[in-house]
């Protein structure tokens, strides 16, 4: 009997039409816990290297985990993970809404989709019902028109999740929307599902979810949440969300600005969180059980078009905006809202964006090629771009392919200001003055991305020009934050509020039955995080060190002004910290795990599989 | 005078000591900045202070009797 589980996995062939249920595994369960931990194990099972991204032989798994949809604070978060377009590696990405608690109360923990669908389809459920349905009617819409529509025709009581024209067109950056504004934007998932002619998920679940001590289990959940609205930081947290950032990144030198050129933008309050407050908010907003709750909902005007999106968060902010020297909050809430109708991850076309105008203005495009001006600051150049890439349109059809394959394609050194890691676009920290956000980025295991491991306040506690102590700093936050994602839950409360994380160690066993410690919930999201690895050096061809790198402008170009001027990485800083990096890890010189640590971790297998 | 300085959100963890409270004597004013610096920290790490209930920047004058509170950064999604 699981406890905290909805006991059976949903696996769907799309190429066949078939749908099977079969049991979660108890030691599936105990091993790998949920959401990422199932993500991560899946694919390294069954997606092998010589599979591409877009073949039926890949696969998408969702998954909720063993806390989601429990009575707690913030309890709706799910995985989605693939063999990523955008890397050829492990890619995952994590949203919120209220799909995680929808499909484990209708009975299910994960969703593998495996093949690829003739036509277009949806994926229905309504807790037994599984259906493969025609989705004709929905395909070329919009994410916010497909997910009106299904609801219209469903029932409002349903969950959606949709791809945009972006992920039909397998754009590379293609994101999965929901709920109207949240995405689940990294690494390419929304460009699996388009390759799999999967449009949509609608899901409605009504079962209730077996707790092994549910009064006591509710007694934690009514104490954690009387602890949120006690605490302080929740007053100085929820009115601005992310977006309350962007003054403070600034003031640290750290803010993307004309694609990471330099790390200080002189407009930044203009699209900060006040802004959005004072000149676009029209409502707070939640996901599944949220009590803080950070989204902003609001409502902007752009060229007498009048529109609504949720956010901007703080990551639109910086790659649509700053990135973009866009300094008028209505203009990247306009972007943001492109992204998001269209299907893209607002990061990743940020970036890709901000590429092609240096490209333009360095004279590598040419208005010929482009078929505009391009500029700076200029929300018609966005806009332009945004939709090209989303639609392969012109010059999108190199855009879409990502900015690493756009460089490549591209030539001219153009990938000397291609900023990503891995493939995958640079988020919203510049990180030329934090060595210790530099090796987050440079360690994470979908590529380029900060949510693996927030470093930059650990950088100016102990000092921008200190080495010692960021590896070992980093690898808890690795193994700390992505555990909320194994967990299915948010982790806001702990990162935000500094909620106590005895709390969610007091929770676990009192929803499973199981009496993980916090310490050996962490181990288990260090294996998880060690099996990542080793599916990067299976299925990526030369992996290793040279590919846990900063993009090439951190360590030609020093930061030309700001609070970070003159600024850059070395090669002896970055070698320094992965030295260190590995070490701590117990992975070898090119990073790769050892042997001892994978049988430290009780993965002795992968140690097999990786030396033949 | 009497300063009491709190610190919220995930940065109390890495101040000296791992507090979050002090308690304080000042024999002449002080800037926000210089009282961050007299209890061991850097006035970089906060993104908001607030002084008796007012938000106040960081080159603000504490003059008499005060209870400041030092805000962390929001830490990125």
């Amino acid at each position: 009997m699981l406890y905290g589980y909805g006991g059976t996995i949903l696996r769907i062939d799309l190429s066949s039409g078939s749908v099977k249920k079969e049991p979660t595994p108890e030691k599936l369960a105990k091993e790998w816990l949920g959401g990422r931990g199932f993500v991560s194990k899946i694919l390294f099972d069954e997606v092998l290297p010589e599979v591409e991204p877009f073949s039926a032989e890949n696969k998408v798994v969702i998954a909720s985990g063993p806390l989601s949809g429990m009575f707690m604070p913030s309890s709706g978060k799910i995985e989605m993970g693939t063999k990523s377009p955008a890397t050829g590696g492990y890619g995952d990405s994590n949203m919120g809404g209220h799909l995680a608690q929808e499909l484990k109360y209708a009975g299910y923990d994960a969703i593998i989709l495996e093949g690829v669908s003739e036509k277009p389809v949806y994926i229905y459920i309504d807790d037994d019902t599984v259906q493969i349905r025609d989705a004709s009617k929905y395909w070329g819409m919009g994410s916010f028109e497909a997910e009106k529509t299904m609801l219209d025709d469903l029932g409002e009581d349903f969950r959606v999740a949709t791809i945009g024209p972006a992920g039909e067109n397998m754009v590379r950056f293609a994101c999965i929307n929901h709920d109207f504004g949240r995405q689940a934007g990294r690494t390419g998932v929304g460009a699996v599902w388009g390759h799999k002619k999967v449009k949509a998920l609608a899901m409605r679940g009504s079962k209730a979810i077996k707790v092994a001590e549910p009064i006591k289990a509710y007694e934690k959940g009514k104490e954690m949440y009387q602890e949120v609205f006690k605490n302080p930081a929740f007053i100085d947290w929820t009115p601005e969300g992310t977006a309350g950032v962007t003054n403070w990144i600034n003031e640290a030198g750290a803010f993307p600005t004309k694609n990471f050129s330099t790390s200080y933008f002189a407009d930044h309050e203009q699209i900060n969180g006040a802004a959005i407050r004072n000149e676009i908010l029209v409502t707070d907003k939640g996901c599944f059980a949220c009590p803080i709750p950070c989204g902003k909902y609001s409502k902007g005007k752009v060229k007498d078009k009048e529109f609504h999106v949720e956010g901007p968060e703080y990551e639109a902010i910086s790659l649509l905006g700053g990135n973009l020297a866009l300094g008028n909050i209505h203009e990247v809430a306009y972007a943001n809202y492109l992204c998001d109708d269209l299907g893209l991850d607002t990061i990743s076309a940020g970036a890709v964006a901000s590429w092609a105008i240096e490209a333009y203005e360095k004279g590598i495009l040419t208005k010929e090629e482009v078929g505009m001006d391009l500029n700076w600051g200029d929300i018609d150049s966005a806009e332009f771009l945004i939709k090209a890439m989303a639609k392969r349109e012109g010059i999108g059809e190199i855009l879409a392919e990502g900015v690493k394959i756009a460089a490549e394609k591209v030539g001219q050194d153009s990938d000397k200001f291609a900023i990503h890691t891995k493939g995958l676009e640079w988020s919203g920290y510049e990180s030329r003055n934090a060595p210790a956000m530099a090796l987050a980025y440079m360690t994470a295991d979908i590529g380029a991305h900060h949510n693996r491991a927030w470093a930059i306040t650990y950088d100016i506690a102990v000092g921008f020009d200190v080495i010692e102590g960021k590896a070992e700093k980093v690898i808890e936050l690795q193994h700390v934050r992505p555990l909320f994602d194994t967990l299915g839950i948010c982790r806001f409360p702990w990162v935000e509020l500094s909620f106590d994380l005895k709390h969610y160690e007091d929770l676990f066993p009192l929803v499973t039955g199981w009496d993980y410690s916090w310490d050996e919930l962490l181990k288990i999201s260090e294996k998880i995080y060690n099996l990542n690895r080793a599916f990067n050096y299976r299925h990526i061809p030369g992996f290793g060190r040279d590919m846990d790198n900063v993009p090439k402008k951190f360590m030609e170009e020093v930061i030309p002004d700001g609070p970070s001027e003159g600024k850059k990485i070395t090669p002896e800083l970055r070698d320094a910290l992965l030295d260190r990096y590995y070490a701590v890890r117990g992975w070898d010189n090119n990073g790769r795990p050892t042997r001892e640590k994978l049988t430290e971790l009780g993965i002795p297998e992968v140690a097999d599989i990786l030396e033949v | 005078m009497q300063v009491k300085v709190t610190v919220r959100g995930h940065v109390a963890e890495l101040m000296p000591g791992g507090r979050s409270i002090w308690h304080l004597e000042l024999v002449e004013p002080k800037t926000i900045r210089e009282i961050v610096q007299e209890i061991g920290s850097n006035p970089l790490l906060f993104s908001v202070v607030f002084v008796n209930g007012k938000k106040v920047d960081k080159d603000y004058l504490v003059s008499s009797d005060a209870e400041v509170v030092l805000v962390s950064p929001t830490a990125g999604g």
